[in-house]
């Protein structure tokens, strides 16, 4: 019977365990023929071990252990060999003694030549011819010269061939031999995967002991040795003088269950070869605990062996295992949010008013973070309030501690998408207890949201969760929020070499379009532009039809543009440049309205006379003051590196300012080379509102190639955005997040370049 | 040049339908119009809700006369006073405007029909002459077009986004940017504008029209015979017989004129003076407006008698048992009816001392002042002209003529011709092919 007794995840998979056949056995005739060619006094036969060692077997008494032996009659090349030799279990006039010898192979030209054993140069010489005879038939030479000693014999080379490099083919080589010698040791039945960084093996065997053991991993591209801990148990299919084994095997790389072919280890007699049966079990992490539960009542081992069996019965299998914990100890995932891969923001809530709980941390397979050294805690009066009338819950003598909950940042990435989540948590008495989480794919710009939103602004823990969480995880993730095209609509004929095209990006605040629309019919320079609005997909939907009226009744030339998912103006002002194929574009955000007729030909006269420019009018708020006349680099201000310098002056103030070179640019107005925003790279993803989100871009377009110019003459009337349904605590927040995301981006570069453009006197 | 005209009048509802000023204004005009030689008028109001549209277009009539049409809107963003059925606009006002072919297309309001109607026909006709008369501040003000603060009632002296936004604080300064430049932009279409009231016009000009686009021309009244004064008897007559014209709303004041009223001695009061109310819609008003109304009445007793709404045509015959007419509006006003109506049968006004209402009725000679929104100053120019003997007949001679039907329609008519002039000759400068005989 293959397998362990009982485990109910095993199929039946009957199998026939043929101790007794062995692949030395079948040999032995062929090894009887190979007999003739053996030994003979002056004469060694070789063999091949690997590639830098040969093995030689000859007739005569050469001394036990290192000898120094001299190869061909170039008396400097001397090389140390390992002997081992037995007496003759049938001696002969020619010889008494037989022996085997472990040298260098030196170069691999293997002429004809002597060796001679010993320094003593009147020893006699040996020819050692270069065809070598295959390694099966070393070991049939040597059971059948040296008889009851070959165990020993042999047990002393395996011992020196183990000690020294281990590669592929030696270790084949002690395989065939330990083969030869002793049959089937045994086999390892079932091969348990863990993410514990150990091996589970189960099988029968006679050589192997309880307790720690060396061993070599056979099968595994490059060899491995490790530690196994090896416990017993009694077995009645086992065949006479063998039992049971489990193992855990631990080596420096995590071995592949699938690569494991056979182990070479040290038993009680000698080294032994411990094959996995062809028909071998290999379990799953998560099944592997059950495996071990099963037998593990019957081991015997060391308590360190059982303790570490133990241990490894105790892992994830899956199952959520908190709530059947018999302590007070409780966990809740609110939320767990993944953006890119592995960076991780997640809030939930620990009860644990008896400080049962030592560790906890995050996993997947054997990647693990520990997170409660870096979350955050704060008070969660819902939880403490759902535990207190629990008569089990209620804390003990030190007291209800309320901050219960928790939010952290943490990086877990690994390759395997399909592997489940889930927390880790270590107790005091060191069992362990799991909680699979499925995190929600998201981009970092909508977890963050969605985490600072649900967190009452009055939280003291606020700060710290944003600058220690939130602001990180946004920093962590990749960042580039490349807008999708879904739909393009042409209203009418549509035809982008008509004029410089005028691309509107609306989002889903701004609702009302159409008078911006009626002002640009009613200016006869931009009546015949091709004008582009691009807008989220759910908008377009609704207001589509709507639309291409109202292009049709003022006889524009209107391309629509929907683009997947929600959000911000400058998301759909980049998807909007995506639809056209032109050189140059003028871009407007819906929420502007032009201050007067004149402003696009002012704007496209001047882009003609500066290349490769981006130029952008003054934005003026409603009362004639200046919202935004230039963003300029101010070198002694750390808090706000770069600033609207003319912000809330009158606008008389600015409007009769030449053309003035700046350090970026507005996107939400501004005439420019259509490719500029992917030359730049686009928009940053990072940012959660659009203010730092466009100075951002405009720098990153400064330093792209592009020149950033002010053109005082022109003006746009703009409002403040609507706050896009955040409440204000939120809105404060998000501009709090996005400042310090932005200095902690440029106020590096912008040390190490100092820029030129000063603030103006 | 006097060639027939075709003048097509455009109003935001049928005085036959509905019951405001500006109705009877821009039907009064038409029908001025059509009284003078040379001239065609034809009258577009628009009808909505609960009236149903008919399938075939937006165009219908209801039975009126002939140069009488209606024209079906429903989608109307007041806000914006945009008009968001263009299909309507573009298949059935253009196909009737081009049957027609109007050398002028006069605007009274664009409620209703919207502004894209003024851009429609603008871009159809070219080298017609359209006008804009504003009868209120409603391309202006939000608040009903009143310039009334509306938390507060206070008088609003100008409009900015800021504080709009501070009247509605539910509705972004944003969106009150873009109903300004919007209205303003779309209003530029037109060649001209006209306001009945200088202050009104001066409102216009401060808001951003151009000053020299607008010419004020007072709304004329076509009236058969003045009514003859009240009979009085009796050793001391007095003149104390007040009425109230007008629809009930807050922004007319009626029950601050009520209030004042009650506020008056019983011994000056006496036994036979009266308070006639003559003013429909009051149950279309904010209910804690009608119960104040409805109070207000009850309590002032036999000294007010509420009559309920009135037709323009009642008024002849309803000015025989009235003395005194009270303007006590709280809001600017423009140029009240009302006001041409006393005029004409001669009745004198107490009006507050605010807006149009102000400068048509001259303080002293005219009519009497008293401070907008104090019932007290109204009840005590009440007392003075009850205390009076002589005051009133003073008045009837000293208050003017005011402009009648056929007077205004010429004078709108002189505009008209002078508009089109100015056209031609620029179009000529243009493209002097257009010097061929006359399309």
């Amino acid at each position: 019977m293959l397998v362990t007794e009982k485990p109910p995840t095993v199929a039946n998979s009957p199998t026939t365990n043929t101790p007794v056949a062995t692949p030395a056995a079948a040999n032995s005739a062929t090894a009887k023929h190979g007999a003739s060619r053996a030994l003979r006094p002056d004469r060694l036969i070789g063999f091949r071990v690997d590639e830098k060692t040969l093995l030689v077997i000859g007739l005569g008494y050469i001394p036990a252990g290192d000898v120094t032996v001299s190869v061909g009659d170039d008396e400097t090349d001397t090389r140390n060999a390992f002997v081992s030799e037995w007496r003759l279990t049938a001696s002969s006039s020619r010889a008494r003694h037989g022996f085997a010898a472990l040298l260098p192979a030196g170069e691999t030209n293997l002429a004809m030549t002597t060796i001679r054993f010993g320094e003593d140069e009147t020893a006699t010489p040996y020819i050692f011819a270069p065809r070598l005879a295959p390694i099966e038939e070393a070991a049939a030479i040597v059971l059948d010269a040296a008889g009851s000693q070959a165990p020993a014999v042999i047990n002393r080379l395996v011992d020196t061939l183990m000690a020294g490099d281990l590669n592929r083919r030696r270790l084949s080589t002690i395989t065939t031999f330990l083969q030869a010698m002793h049959a089937s040791d045994g086999f390892i039945e079932l091969i348990g995967e863990s993410h514990e960084g150990v091996t589970f093996l189960q099988g029968w065997s006679r050589g192997m002991a309880p307790g720690p053991c060396r061993m070599s991993v056979i099968g595994h591209p490059a060899p491995m040795v490790g530690e196994c801990g090896i416990a017993t148990f009694p077995r009645s299919d086992a065949p006479e003088g063998a039992a049971g084994f489990v193992g855990l095997l631990k080596t420096s790389d995590t071995a592949h269950a699938a690569d494991i072919e056979g182990l070479i280890f040290k038993g009680r007699t000698g080294w032994r070869h411990i094959a996995a049966h062809p028909r071998k079990r290999i379990s799953d992490p998560l099944e592997t605990p059950e495996h071990i539960r099963s037998v593990l009542m019957r081991t015997h081992g060391t308590p360190d062996v059982l303790l570490s069996l133990r241990a490894a019965a105790n892992s994830f299998e899956g199952k959520e295992t908190v709530s059947s914990l018999p302590f007070p100890v409780r966990m809740g995932v609110d939320s767990i949010f993944q953006a890119g891969e592995g960076n991780l923001l997640i809030s939930g809530w620990l009860y644990d008013p008896d400080e049962h709980v030592t560790t906890v941390r995050l996993r997947r397979r054997n990647a693990a973070i520990r997170l409660d050294d870096l979350w955050t805690r704060f008070d969660r009066p819902d939880v403490t309030d759902s535990f207190k009338d629990q008569p089990h819950f209620a804390p003990g003598l030190r007291g209800d501690q309320r901050a219960h909950g928790f939010v952290v940042n943490a990086q877990l990435p690994n390759d395997d998408a399909a592997a489940a989540f889930y927390f880790e948590l270590t107790l005091q008495d060191s069992r362990r207890a799991f909680l699979p989480v499925k995190p929600t794919r998201l981009s970092a710009h909508s977890a963050a949201l969605r985490q600072i939103s649900s967190i009452d602004s009055a939280n003291d823990a606020l700060p710290a969760i944003v600058d220690m969480h939130v602001i990180p995880f946004l920093g962590h993730s990749s960042g580039r929020s490349v807008p999708i095209i879904e739909t393009i609509l042409d209203a009418g004929s549509f035809d982008e070499e008509d004029g410089t095209p005028i691309v509107i990006g609306a989002n889903e605040s701004d609702e009302d379009i159409f008078p911006l629309l009626a002002l640009l019919a009613l200016d006869p320079e931009t009546r015949r532009a091709p004008i582009v609005i691009a807008m989220p997909a759910e908008r377009f939907r609704r207001q589509s039809a709507r639309l291409k009226e109202i292009a049709r009744f003022y006889r524009l030339s209107v391309r629509l543009v929907s683009a997947k998912g929600t959000g911000d103006v400058y998301d759909m002002l980049e998807a909007g440049t995506q639809a056209l194929s032109c050189d140059t574009i003028v871009s407007l955000s819906a929420s502007l309205i032009p201050h007067g007729p004149g402003w696009y030909g002012k704007l496209i006269a001047t882009a003609a006379t500066l290349k490769e420019s981006i130029i952008s009018p003054v934005l003026a708020y409603e009362d004639h003051s200046v919202r935004w006349a230039g963003s300029w680099v101010d070198e002694n201000d750390d808090e706000q590196p770069v600033a609207g310098r003319y912000a809330g002056y009158p606008l008389k103030a600015v409007t009769n300012m030449n053309i003035t070179r700046i350090a970026a640019a507005s996107l939400e107005c501004c005439v420019m080379p259509r490719d500029a925003l992917s030359r730049a790279s686009g928009f940053s993803g990072n940012y959660l509102g659009a203010q730092e989100k466009g100075i951002d871009l405009g720098l990153r377009l400064s330093r792209s190639g592009f020149e950033s110019y002010l053109l005082p003459s022109v003006q746009m009337w703009s409002c403040d955005d609507a706050h896009d349904g955040y409440s204000p605590a939120v809105a404060t927040l998000v501009e709090e997040i996005d400042r310090k995301l932005f200095r902690s981006r440029w106020l590096p570069i912008l040390a190490a370049e100092r820029h030129p453009e000063k603030r103006p006197a | 040049m006097n060639e027939q005209l075709r003048v097509l009048v455009v109003s935001h509802a049928h005085p036959s339908v509905s019951l405001g000023g500006t109705e009877i204004a821009s039907h009064s005009l038409h029908l001025g119009l059509k009284g003078l030689p040379n001239v065609e008028s034809v009258y577009l109001a628009r009808i909505g809700h609960p009236v149903p549209r008919h399938s075939a277009s937006a165009l219908m009539s209801l039975r009126l006369a002939e140069d009488e049409l209606l024209f079906h809107a429903d989608d109307y963003d007041h806000f914006f006073l945009s008009n968001g059925d263009t299909q309507a606009i573009s298949r059935d006002l253009l196909r009737f405007a081009r049957d027609l072919r109007p050398h002028v297309i006069h605007f009274h309001h664009v409620l209703g029909i919207g502004l894209e109607a003024l851009y429609a026909l603008r871009e159809a006709f070219p080298h017609a002459a359209i006008i804009v008369t504003f009868h209120e501040y409603l391309s202006i003000c939000h608040n009903h077009g009143q310039m009334v603060k509306r938390s507060s009632g206070q008088l609003c002296e100008a409009a900015s986004p800021v504080a709009c936004h501070g009247c509605f604080p539910d509705i972004p300064v944003s969106r009150f940017l873009k109903r300004e430049l919007f209205a303003r932009g779309m209003l530029g279409l037109a060649d001209a504008f006209i306001s009945p009231s200088k202050f009104l016009a001066d409102r216009y000009a401060a808001w951003g029209i151009e000053r020299d686009k607008i010419s004020v021309i007072e709304n004329g009244i076509a009236v058969d015979a003045a009514t003859p004064a009240r009979e009085v008897q009796g050793p001391k007559p007095r003149r104390n017989r007040f009425a109230y014209f007008g629809q009930m709303t807050p922004f007319k004041g009626a029950d601050l004129l009520v209030d004042a009223v009650s506020r008056i001695p019983k011994e000056i009061w006496g036994e036979d003076s009266s308070l006639m109310i003559f003013g429909g819609n009051l149950e279309r008003q904010p209910v804690e407006f009608q119960e104040r109304m409805k109070k207000l009445i009850a309590d002032a007793g036999n000294r007010v008698r509420f009559y309920g709404a009135y037709q323009n045509s009642d008024v002849p015959r309803l000015m025989r048992s009235v003395d005194w007419v009270v303007l006590p509006s709280v809001w600017w006003e423009n140029s009240p009816v009302v006001v041409q109506e006393a005029l004409a049968h001669r009745r004198p006004m107490i009006c507050s001392d605010i807006g149009g209402m102000a400068e048509k009725v001259r303080d002293g000679k005219d009519g009497l002042h008293f401070r907008a929104g104090s019932s007290q100053d109204l009840a005590d120019r009440i007392v003075e002209v009850l205390g009076d003997g002589k005051i009133w007949e003073r008045m009837r001679v000293s208050m003017r003529e005011p402009a009648d039907r056929a007077t205004c329609a010429t004078e709108h008519v002189k505009l008209y011709r002078t508009l089109l002039r100015r056209k031609l000759d620029a179009a000529i400068a243009e493209s002097p092919r257009l010097l061929s005989p006359a399309v």
